[in-house]
């Protein structure tokens, strides 16, 4: 990639126009890939002519380095008059739709936030329609989850809210939720963990509530299983990551 | 001169207010480590001068310091974009930065000039959350920026970033 050098000036300077205290000086910015020269229709964002070749305001190097006699500060007291790199500290904590904002305030954010991302357009930084409804897809799950005899233990379905914001997919959120069956409920009734038998056995015994409550010692085993089950999916749909248990019972 | 003396340090602020601090907590800044192992013993016998920071704005930078002395070093992990790219602060920090916005930018400077790079840090993510979810408009009233675009200029980013002015 051949890279050129172009001056780059805020639109609307013009050559005569001078910034007291700021200084006045040409500020030469490396031109962006090419990619970014190619302009379609489709490009929006803010478009301002960037190919004029005039002086820019540039900000002295540190406002603090500009003290009156007495030793005070003179500037620095707002946002406008920070250095450069400190600006740079704070651009970097923003999001892109919060860079495109503080660029469209006056011409030196602009043409900071231009410089240091090396693009000619906003839109390069955040598209026009970040702020657009988001396609959605719910995406439903049923499994059961098996007893150690096979038995069919427990039925449930997850279902899952999808984004998909160009250009990376995103699991935005979700909600897992469980049922058992007849033949867990019996087997509950023995769990030796009397706390947790309560707790479940209520949650289970509002939708069953007239089932008998039958020993099983494995029944223990099952409700730990999908509880586990549950907790690893809402620990996927939290972080977006793909979690063994998920892909489990997903399958 | 005691053990317990050599662990103070006096700073000079640049209204001329001598303020006396632990070393430790002093040494959170590089500059004033720096300046300590360059001067050595005479660090700790003569008040060292900060001619960029007054009194006030040193006291609460002191504040910080003080607060944080037993943090551990920022690691280079620290460093990588994707740490920087969030604005979770803590809750000290949160109301430690619940200050005038003249006091919010002379403790950035101050930090940045101390080298003080934590604090720094809580000073950036505090502004960059006061500009977050504003609009251009928004974020100008806040600031007190100055709109120097010309009307052709604004008419066209107008058009051009509606979104933008929501």
């Amino acid at each position: 990639m051949v890279s050129t050098v172009k001056e780059v000036t805020a639109p609307g300077e013009s050559q005569n126009m001078t910034t007291d205290p700021l200084e006045t000086k040409p500020i030469s910015v490396p031109a962006p890939p090419t990619e970014n020269t190619q302009d379609t229709a489709d490009d929006h964002a803010a478009n301002l002519d960037l190919t004029q070749s005039v002086p820019v305001v540039v900000p002295s190097p540190h406002p603090l380095s500009r003290n009156s006699s007495d030793g005070k500060t003179t500037e620095g007291q707002s946002l406008s008059g920070l250095a450069p790199e400190i600006l740079l500290e704070i651009i970097h904590h923003l999001d892109a739709p919060s860079l495109v904002c503080l660029a469209l305030t006056s011409h030196r954010f602009y043409t900071l936030i231009l410089q240091h991302f090396q693009v000619t357009r906003l839109s390069k930084l955040c598209p026009k329609n970040v702020r657009a409804p988001i396609p959605r897809t719910l995406r439903a799950h049923a499994y059961n989850i098996l007893a150690p005899d096979t038995e069919a233990a427990s039925k449930g379905w997850r279902v899952e809210n999808l984004t998909f914001p160009p250009p990376s997919s995103t699991l935005q959120g979700g909600l897992v939720y469980c049922i058992s069956s007849a033949s867990l409920q019996r087997r509950i009734g023995t769990h030796p963990d009397t706390t947790l038998q309560r707790r479940i056995g209520t949650r289970i015994s509002t939708s069953l509530p007239n089932l008998p409550n039958l020993p099983n010692p494995l029944a223990h085993r099952i409700v730990a299983a999908t509880s586990h089950v549950r907790c690893k999916n809402v620990e996927h749909i939290s972080t977006g990551a793909p979690s063994r248990a998920a892909k489990r019972v997903g399958k | 001169m005691s053990s317990e003396n050599s662990k103070k340090l006096m700073l000079q602020s640049s209204d001329g207010e001598d303020i006396t601090v632990d070393r430790d907590v002093a040494e959170k800044s590089v500059l004033i480590k720096n300046m300590v192992g360059d001067l050595g013993e005479d660090a700790m016998e003569e008040a060292i001068p900060i001619p960029n920071v007054n009194a006030a704005v040193l006291k609460k930078v002191i504040e910080w310091c003080t607060h944080h002395k037993n943090d551990p070093p920022a690691s280079n992990e620290d460093d990588s974009d994707s740490r920087k790219k969030t604005t979770d602060i803590e809750e000290w920090d949160q109301k430690f930065m619940q200050v005038d916005q003249e006091m919010l930018f002379e403790i950035i400077l101050a930090a940045n000039y101390l080298d003080i790079k934590a604090l720094l840090d809580v000073g950036c993510k505090t502004v960059a959350n006061m500009i977050k979810g504003k609009s251009p408009e928004e974020i100008r009233k806040t600031f007190n920026i100055q709109n120097d675009f010309t009307p052709e200029e604004e008419d066209q980013i107008r058009r051009e970033n509606e979104w933008a002015e929501e």
